[in-house]
């Protein structure tokens, strides 16, 4: 995906902002600066905050602390109605009294744009979202995508310098989901408007974003790009939450420059290479991918090369790979993911087998504990 | 089982139709029936028909109407009736709209007891309670001292607020104002926040808010208010008699003087069916108009 050109300000600058409930910290010194033209993802388990962010952007919670700006101005005393910011909700929150073309021309009409024009914009805001005989129905005689393309139109219609999105595709059936996943990515390109995009599930994070900031308990975690966040964590939460990942508990044994000897419970040694210098004694974990491991049986250990000895316990047919969960003979169970590339790949291993896995020593990640 | 399952569908729905027929349908034919008649001798009503050797006569008049339509009166109590409750029915409904929004938007373990504070009322007397009214609005009552030092204060003549056509929508409202905030509050309760969300997040401000998507939104629960409230409204005759003395009557106040005191129960059945038959032209215009302007009616 196309890294979007750096614009000199970034369009929402959001510095250390929180919000409290109570006890609860929903959002907890949150910082993020977003490009303009950017579709950045805000992605955590539910309850992590996210949702409220989003709130504090649109500007219908006050911050308890800190500052959001938008294109330079602060927004602490601007109220939603006035923020050049619309939001398509979770379950689009369409007005049931008022037909969609009424629904679409709702912003129009609250800014006092004359009834011709908004007639003309209505009927052209229609026709992109391939709706244009719908004008006249209202919003429960419509299907959960056409009232989601509504929703999206409504809420682009007066070209707002920020869409939010909170958790669009949710509602959707999984075919139907994975289809508007392409389009909302050309609807971005097309239009050209940053968006903030708010979900939960990580794969719909890992398609659709330019940068994703993974949430936890109110706080930031790490801001990256996908391929960023998925090969490199920064910690033990981000890498089990972002994709399948086999977590070892480990401890640095030996060190040699940036090659360490890791030893693990039930294992023995691990091979990996660091990317910072790490200290003999240091504990930490080491995260692994199950596509990077690999199955055979019987071969002499190349130099940098991890391999061990298991039992297949469980698979998984999935079509197009298989999940595999393997025993070692200490009693860690590893995950181990591989494609059905040949016809004939699934009847080869069997629960019960003996099998090694094996990775190379870059495959594995060591995080600090 | 087609048999059986015909027999419980007849004891579910037997009893319902069966008092619906005779509490409801019956009685009103009953009084179509006596509308026709002629008063008896002794008061009530005549036999409406008579058996001799010739067989079964029918004694049956239009008089009643003729009587009714002749007199302009009684037109002018209807009209009269008509403009009460319709002050009534707005009075009602701008008091109780911000009540029951208020509770519809209070905490959730809130509701329940500022809902029974509605109903409180209900548990007294309703005689105990418009005598009460008599009491606060009498002459020697803070509230009537107080209106006339003002106008006194103001060179001009003091007022009476008992028994006046003011005491009598006092009155009314106050009785008739938690039907009103019932049913609102039913309706309001139910809506979505997220649509209040969406509407300030598209450009309007909290007044359009209102407006554009609350008050739309609860003409279910309007309707049905001022249905409650308009109809009893119209055909009250307790809170008349005891608040409005002699210029306070409304078309209620006549039809039960002539069932209790003149004794002609044929009139008075003709002066409930004309103003039954008025009601029922009302609520039909008023869902056909509201229908016509809201395009539909979301419930």
């Amino acid at each position: 995906m196309a890294t979007p050109t750096r614009a000199p300000l970034p369009l929402l600058d959001i510095r250390n902002a929180s919000r409290r409930f109570g006890e609860l910290s929903a959002v907890d010194g949150v910082s993020l600066q977003i490009e303009a033209g950017e579709f950045f993802t805000l992605l955590g388990p539910s309850g992590c905050g996210k949702t409220t962010l989003l709130r504090l952007i649109a500007g219908f919670e006050p911050l308890d602390q800190g500052q959001i700006f938008l294109g330079g101005r602060d927004m602490s005393a601007t109220p939603p109605e006035a923020r050049p910011i619309h939001t398509v909700f979770q379950n689009y929150a369409l007005f049931p009294h008022m037909s969609v073309a009424g629904n679409i021309g709702f912003p129009l009409r609250m800014r006092g744009v004359a009834r011709a024009e908004i007639q003309t914009r209505v009927r052209e805001a229609l026709e992109d979202v391939q709706l244009p005989q719908m004008a006249s129905r209202y919003p429960d005689e419509l299907s959960g995508g056409q009232r989601q393309r509504v929703a999206i139109a409504r809420a682009l219609i007066d070209q707002p310098q920020l869409l939010l999105l909170d958790e669009p595709l949710a509602a959707l059936d999984l075919k139907l989901r994975e289809q508007m996943r392409v389009e909302l990515i050309k609807l971005q390109q097309e239009v050209g408007i940053t968006f903030v995009y708010v979900t939960h599930d990580q794969g719909e994070a890992l398609a659709l974003s330019h940068r994703i900031a993974v949430m936890n308990e109110g706080k930031v975690i790490q801001v990256g790009t996908p391929d960023a966040i998925y090969e490199c964590p920064i910690n033990r939460f981000v890498a089990d939450f972002i994709g399948n990942c086999n977590l070892i508990d480990v401890v640095v044994a030996a060190v040699d420059g940036l090659t360490v000897q890791l030893s693990a419970k039930g294992m023995g040694t691990i091979r990996a290479r660091v990317e910072q210098p790490v200290q003999p004694g240091q504990a930490g974990v080491l995260a692994l991918r199950p596509e990077r491991l690999r199955i055979d049986s019987d071969q002499a250990p190349a130099p940098d090369e991890n391999r061990f000895d298991g039992t297949i316990r469980h698979q998984l047919y999935l079509g197009d790979v298989t999940r595999y969960r393997v025993e070692l003979h200490g009693g860690v169970t590893m995950e181990v993911l591989l494609p059905n590339a040949g016809a004939g790949d699934r009847r080869v291993l069997a629960i019960g087998d003996q099998v090694q896995i094996a990775w190379h020593d870059t495959a594995g990640r060591f995080l600090n504990a | 089982m087609p048999d059986k399952e015909r027999l419980t569908r007849w004891l579910i729905a037997g009893p319902p139709w069966l008092y619906l027929l005779l509490l409801f349908v019956a009685p009103t034919l009953i009084m179509v029936a006596a509308s026709f008649g002629w008063p008896g001798a002794e008061g009530g009503l005549s036999p409406l028909w008579v058996r001799d050797a010739q067989g079964v006569h029918f004694d049956l008049t239009l008089d009643n109407y003729t009587d009714l339509a002749a007199t302009s009166v009684y037109a002018w109590l209807f009209l009269k009736s008509l403009a009460y409750a319709v002050v009534v029915t707005a009075c009602c409904l701008i008091l109780a709209y911000p009540l029951a929004l208020t509770i519809a938007r209070s905490p959730k373990r809130w509701r329940d007891a500022l809902l029974l504070l509605v109903i409180l009322p209900f548990w007294s007397n309703f005689l105990v309670r418009i005598y009460a009214w008599m009491i606060i609005l009498g002459p020697q009552a803070g509230l009537s001292r107080l209106v006339n030092g003002v106008l006194a204060w103001l060179h001009m003549e003091p007022v009476a607020l008992l028994f006046s056509p003011f005491a009598v929508l006092i009155g009314l409202v106050y009785v008739h104002l938690p039907f009103m905030i019932l049913p609102l509050y039913a309706n309001l309760e139910k809506h979505d926040p997220a649509l209040l969300d969406a509407a300030r997040d598209l450009g309007a401000a909290p007044w359009q808010c209102f407006w554009q998507i609350t008050f739309p939104l609860s003409r279910p629960g309007v309707v049905a208010g001022a249905i409650l409230v308009f109809i009893p409204a119209l055909g009250a005759f307790a809170v008349p008699d005891i608040l409005g003395g002699t210029g306070g009557i409304m078309i209620g106040n006549v039809i039960k003087m002539q069932f209790l005191e003149a004794r002609d129960w044929p009139f008075g059945s003709a002066l409930s069916i004309v103003m039954t038959v008025l009601v029922l032209v009302l609520t039909a215009a008023a869902a056909w108009a509201a229908r016509r302007s809201g395009g539909r009616i979301y419930a």
